[in-house]
Parts: C-alpha cells; structure tokens; sequence
C-alpha cells in the first residue's frame, strides 16, 4: 500500500495508519480509566467476600441472607423508597403538568425554583428540615400549638419523616420527566381527540396515557435514589440498609458490607430492567416532534396551577432555606465558619473541579470513541455498578484497592481517593448526560470530516466538542455539584486532617451548635447554587447559539 | 479507459432488510454517472461503501489511483462527498468548513489561504466566507458543500441527491457548475437520484438500481 501521493495542486493525499492507532490506543485508555476507577473496587470487594484463603466460602452471604434483621432493615429501606417515590409523584408530577401543559405564568423561574432541592446535597435538606419541623424546631411550637394531636405528633425523626425529607428533595425528577415528556408531546395528537371529546377527557385519556411512562421513570429515578440514600435515613435516625452498610463498612467487615449490598444491587438492576422492559418502549409513543399546542388551558385553571406552583415553591426551597438563615443568626457566626471551615471549603471547591473535570472528559471520549452501540451499553451497565452498591461499599472497595504500597498508596494518602471515588459514583450519570448530546448529533457531521480526511482527534476538538459544549458544560456542572455535595462514598476515604464541607457537616451534625451546622449548610447551598447558576447560564448561551445554528 | 471505481456483486443489508444484492458497476475516469431509483433502493448505501462509511457483507468496492488498486475507506481527501442533508458543520463560518478539511495537508497557511479563495470564488461563495450555514440560503448551503467536497482535489466525487429541495432555476445553475468542474478537472462523479426529472438534466450514464428483494 503507498503512503500517498500529492496532488497537483501540492495537496498531500495520505492513509494515516497513526490515525487508526491513536484512536484504538485512546478507546482502549478510556476503558481501562473506567475499570480501574468504577468496576475493580466493586469486584475486588466481591472477590474478597466470596473467596477466604483461597477457598470458596459464602458464608457471610449466608448469615446476611438469612438474618431477621436484615429482612426488617430491607423493609424499612423499602418502605422509605416506596413512599417517597410516591410522595414524590404526588406532588412532582401535578407541578410538571401546571408548568409544562397549563403554562403558568413565570414558568421558567419556577422550574429553576424546583431544580434546587435535587442540587442540593439531601442531608443538606434534612438539617432544613429538621430545624424547621423538629422536637426544637423553629416551626414546633406551632405544630404543638395548633395540631389537634399536641405533643403526640409524629417526630420527624421517622420513617415518615424520611419519606417527606426525601420527597421534597427528588420530586424535581418526576416534575422534570413530566416536563420533558409534554416538550415531546405532538400538540396535532390532542387536537385530532378534542374533535370527538371534551378537554378534561381527552387530557385523562390522551395527554395522561402518553405521558405516563415518563412520569413512572421519574418515579423509578426517584425509588432508586431514596433506595441508595445513606446520609438521609442516618442524620435523621432510622435504620435502613444503607445505614447498616455504612456501619459495617466503617469497621472495614469487607464480607458483611459486600453481603449486604446484594439486596440493594439487586433492586436496582430490578428498577432498571423494569424500566428496559415496560417504560423505555413507551416513551417512544412521543416522537419528538416538538409541535407547539394550539390549546391552552382557561385562566381559572392556570391561577390554580400557578398558586400550587408558587405554594410548592415556597414549602420546598424558601422555607428550608429561611429556616436554615434564622437558625443560623447572629451573622458572626459565618464568620466563626468561615475561620473554622476555609480549609474545608478550600478542599471541596478543588475535589469539585478536578472530579467534574475528570468525569466530563472521561465521559465525552468515551461517548465520542464508542458512540451508541453494544459495547457502549456494556462500558455503561459496567459504570452503574458502583452507583448501585451504594456509596459507604464504593468507598470501601476503593480502600481494599488502593490502600497498598507504592503508587496506589500515594493516591490513597492524598485528596486523589476522594476524587476517583467521586468520578467512580457519577460517571453512570455523566457518561448518561454526554451520550443524550452524543444521539442528538446528526451522525453526518462526523462522516463529512471522516470522508474529507480530517483525522479523528482533529475531528473530535474541531467537530465533536463545539456541538457537544451544551451537554458537556451540563455534565461538568452536574460533576462539580454532587462531587462538592457528595458524603455517601467520600466520609470513609478522607485522608485525615483534610475533609470537605460535606464530611465536616456530617460530622458537626450529630454533636455541633445548631447555628453553626445551619451556617455550614447554607453555605454549602450557596455554594452549589452558585455553580449550578453559572452552568445554567453557560448551558443557555451555549445552548441558544447551537440551536440557532441549526 | 481505465476504470476508477469497481463495485464487484456487492450484498448489503440491514437487519432483515436486504439494501443491495450482488450490484456490479464499474466507473471509469472522468465518467459520470446518475444512480438512479426509488426511495430506500439503497443508491445512498451504495455511494456511503464507495466513501468507505460502510463495508460491504459480500463483494468488493476498488477504486483505483495511479495505477494502484485500493479498498475504502480510501486515502484521506481522495474522496469528495456531498451528503443528501449536506452534513454542514454549523458552529463553522464558510472560510472555516475549507480551511478545516484543508490543514495538515502539507499546504503552508499562504496555500491554504490561497486555495479556501479561489475554492469560494469557484463556487460563488466569496461574499459569504464570514457566514455560517444557517445564514445561508439552500442554494449557497449546497455551493459550500461542494466546495467543501472539492477542497481537497478529489479525484472521486460522490453527490447524493445534490439538487433536491432546489427550485429548476438554481438547479440549472448548480448542474452547470457541475459539468464546468468536472470537465475541468477530470473527476469521477457519482450521483444518486431518485428524481426522474433530475436525471433528464443531467447528462453521463444512468445506472437504473434494481430492486434488491
């Protein structure tokens, strides 16, 4: 085969061998950055558990399995992730609809309002909410003075108690699903059934039906997280099965962790296979094809819905908020914070860079070099894994990985564990957010600059990034939030004398002065919003020019 | 004549779908020739296996170069390709599509600079080179992608239905500069069709595609 030749116009005419190599070695890099961060701490964990001197032995399994206890614990997770998946429909799905089908007045600044409380960390909610409704609460006079039931009322420190925290903290997901789905929804599909029904039938019978399914993925969104959700149940006192995960992780019983987390993991690859089987197919019934509703709602209805809206608004991100700010006063006490916590913050912000850095370009070279496909499904299915075992087992699999000598170990003694155990939790979502912008992408575009001879990484930079920047600016600004908020998988690998804001909240929560968490909370929100907002504003730049374009 | 492209009973399929069963073409230099069929008879599946975007399931695709025979994908830049949607690059300004596919060529930035002219003027694109496709009218849309397929010097030209969505006016124009082009540099040009009228303006061979199943 010739190298090429040149052209008579001088133009070098070359088949690039080092072109197809680089793009292999790239691929062949990104898969093992994803096995050595996300899936040897899970396996090395279950390696651990299964084998004991060499010998096969499922012992811990056994005893898991088969304990009273643990069966009761499963049933409270359970009965939390049930109930806020439903309390969480209740209210997400009517407040998606009000916004997106009733298109209530100031609909955009409400969907910002109820991003929020799914930006912020849940244990961050769960001190609001806790200082607004508890035994000292700021709202607990009241509730003894004015509730038929005086001091009989349930304490929030319950299994109702997490259902509510954990409700108001994920319901954006069911309202952002509904959102996403009546954006999809075909506005020709419901005026060809006015012609034969009336509008509250034809909303129960065509608008409801075609939309449902995205609103049950939301819900399952929801079932999972509060499944998964460690920092919550903890600060506020019931015992789930994380909690006892977190507990056995703490005292490093690698074979008890790793035998709880089965149950878990088995739930969750449940809700994802029942989501492949039932939901996924009937989300297709909305084509996408984005046309404008002619129909609106009547005025009646619409100050109904906006009133629920902004009612929901206020219960969910001012009143959390304010309470937090008057628990909080005197103001000298930010500056106590600021003193005690700089170190800290100074820690997160670095984490939330790096990881969010990390996890945006890992997951663009993974969605650009494998694109949709089988094996990208795999490398993603392999990615869910540590989401699925829960945080306090990601950790400790991290531990039994590279707390050892030589260079594992100084990646264990330093700040690079939190990281890789940030990256190994969320690369699941990142790698999800990159490859919705990865199918968006007319395929075409990557073809031009192949067929015209432009090599991959050129095409990659020069193509790919510029038309991904929305999404990838989206997945940056997720990372940093939930690497900044995280607590789950980060509160057993810290380093010692150097923590996050999260692990030190976490830690003050139990024993600090109220004013103190409260402070350390709101700023741990501040800061979070503060970056959402920015990758918000970045998103709808960036956003708008590429839509222009288009 | 020598021949410049060789399709030797290539099979394709889809799934269940079979696209195109043992098709046999042969191109020669500096020949034109129309694809021609209905909807889905696989005319595009058969230009994508010449570009190398696709490989054949049975049969062989040859283009042969100076004498030596080669398999797609080809050698980079040797194959220019006008897609049906034109697959424009649309955060890219006019100028910027041609200099994009032209760098790392072995042109100096003069050459480039030179070369992205005369390509614009070729095309008539001159006053555009600061535009984006989306400012663009369809017609200057499909200008840029031809010159952005030309701006290599390909000596395979592939166009996929090129003059669809174009009012006769500036078909008629478009098809002018085709031939003035062709005639010009020798090039061995593919197009797909399914427009019967279309075919009527275009002059070379016609390959009717028969139906697969």
């Amino acid at each position: 085969m010739p190298a090429g030749f040149t052209t008579d116009e001088g133009i070098r005419v070359t088949r690039s061998q080092t072109d197809i190599y680089t793009r292999r070695a790239a691929l062949l890099l990104v898969c093992a950055a994803v096995l050595v961060i996300a899936v040897l701490p899970v396996a090395i964990l279950f390696l651990r558990a299964i084998v004991t001197d060499g010998q096969l032995n499922l012992d811990a399994f056994h005893t898991v399995l088969s304990s009273p206890r643990q069966w009761r614990l499963l049933g409270n997770s359970l009965m939390v992730a049930g109930g806020t998946a439903c309390l969480a429909t209740l209210i997400g799905a009517p407040a998606g609809y009000a916004l997106a089908y009733a298109r209530v007045p100031a609909r955009r600044t409400l969907a910002a309002l109820f991003a929020i409380p799914a930006l912020l960390p849940p244990y961050v909610l769960a001190t609001a909410w806790t200082t607004m409704l508890g035994t000292n609460g700021l709202f607990g006079a009241w509730l003894v003075a004015f509730l038929p039931m005086g001091q009989a009322r349930p304490s929030p420190f319950s299994v109702p108690g997490v259902i509510l925290v954990l409700a108001f903290t994920y319901y954006p997901l069911v309202a952002f699903a509904t959102m996403i789905a009546l954006g999809r929804f075909d506005g020709r599909l419901e005026e060809a059934a006015l012609l034969a029904g009336q509008r509250a039938r034809v909303f129960r019978s065509v608008v409801v039906p075609l939309t449902l399914p995205s609103v049950l993925t939301g819900a399952l969104c929801v079932f999972v997280l509060a499944l998964l959700n460690f920092s919550v149940p903890s600060l506020m006192q019931v015992d789930t099965y994380p909690v006892e995960l977190y507990a056995s992780s703490a005292t490093y019983d690698y074979a008890a962790a790793t035998a709880q987390s089965l149950p878990l993991l088995a739930l969750c690859l449940m809700a994802l296979c029942a989501w492949a089987m039932f939901l996924r197919p009937r989300n297709a019934w909305l084509t996408g094809a984005r046309r404008e509703r002619s129909l609106r709602v009547s005025s009646h209805m619409r100050t109904w819905a906006a009133a629920g809206c902004w009612g929901l608004a206020l219960l969910s991100v001012f009143a959390p908020l304010a309470s937090l700010f008057v628990r909080s006063l005197p103001l000298r006490t930010y500056l106590s914070v600021w003193e005690t916590a700089r170190d800290e913050f100074v820690t997160s912000l670095l984490v939330g860079v790096l990881s969010a850095t990390l996890l945006a370009g890992l997951a663009f070279l993974q969605c650009t070099l494998l694109g949709g496909g089988r094996r990208a499904a795999t490398l993603m299915f392999a990615e869910l894994l540590p989401f699925a075992v829960t945080g306090p087992l990601l950790s400790l699999g991290s531990i039994a990985l590279w707390n050892r000598d030589g260079f594992p170990g100084l990646v264990y003694d330093s700040m690079n564990i939190v990281v890789l155990v940030c990256v190994a939790r969320y690369l699941f979502i990142a790698a999800g957010i990159l490859a919705v912008g990865e199918r968006r992408l007319n395929p075409r575009l990557h073809e031009a600059a192949r067929v015209h001879g432009v090599s991959w990484w050129r095409g990659m930079f020069g193509v790919t990034l510029p038309l991904q920047a929305p999404f990838f600016v989206a997945c940056w600004g997720l990372a940093f939030v939930f690497a900044v908020g995280e607590l789950d998988a980060t509160v057993l690998v810290c380093p010692p004398g150097k923590t996050t804001l999260a692990i030190r909240l976490f830690t003050l929560m139990h024993y600090g002065p109220d004013a103190y968490v409260a402070a350390l909370s709101l700023i741990t929100a501040i800061v979070i919003l503060c970056a959402s907002a920015c990758a918000a504003w970045a998103y709808g730049r960036m956003g708008n020019a590429h839509a222009a374009s288009h | 004549m020598p021949h410049r492209i060789e399709i030797r009973a290539v099979s394709k399929s889809y799934g269940p779908r079979v696209v195109l069963s043992e098709f046999s073409l042969r191109v020669a230099e500096g020949e034109c020739v129309t694809l021609c069929g209905p909807s889905g008879i696989g005319k595009t599946t058969l230009l994508r296996l010449i570009a190398g975007l696709e490989t054949p399931d049975a049969g062989a695709v040859r283009i042969h170069l100076d004498g030596v025979e080669h398999t797609p994908p080809l050698l980079d830049g040797a194959v220019g390709m006008v897609f049906q949607d034109l697959a424009l690059w649309p955060h890219m300004r006019a100028a910027r599509h041609l200099e994009f596919v032209l760098r790392g060529r072995g042109l100096t930035r003069a050459q480039q600079r030179e070369r992205v002219t005369a390509l614009l003027a070729m095309t008539k694109l001159t006053s555009l080179a600061r535009s984006f496709p989306y400012q663009m009218s369809g017609g200057e849309q499909q200008r840029l992608a031809f010159a952005r397929a030309m701006a290599t010097a390909p000596r395979v030209l592939l166009l996929d239905e090129p003059f669809s969505n174009l009012d006769a006016t500036l078909r008629a124009t478009l098809v002018e500069e085709l031939w003035r082009l062709q005639g010009e540099q020798s090039l061995t040009t593919v197009i797909a069709t399914h427009d019967p009228e279309e075919v009527s303006t275009l002059s070379g061979r016609v390959e009717n595609l028969p139906n697969p199943g």
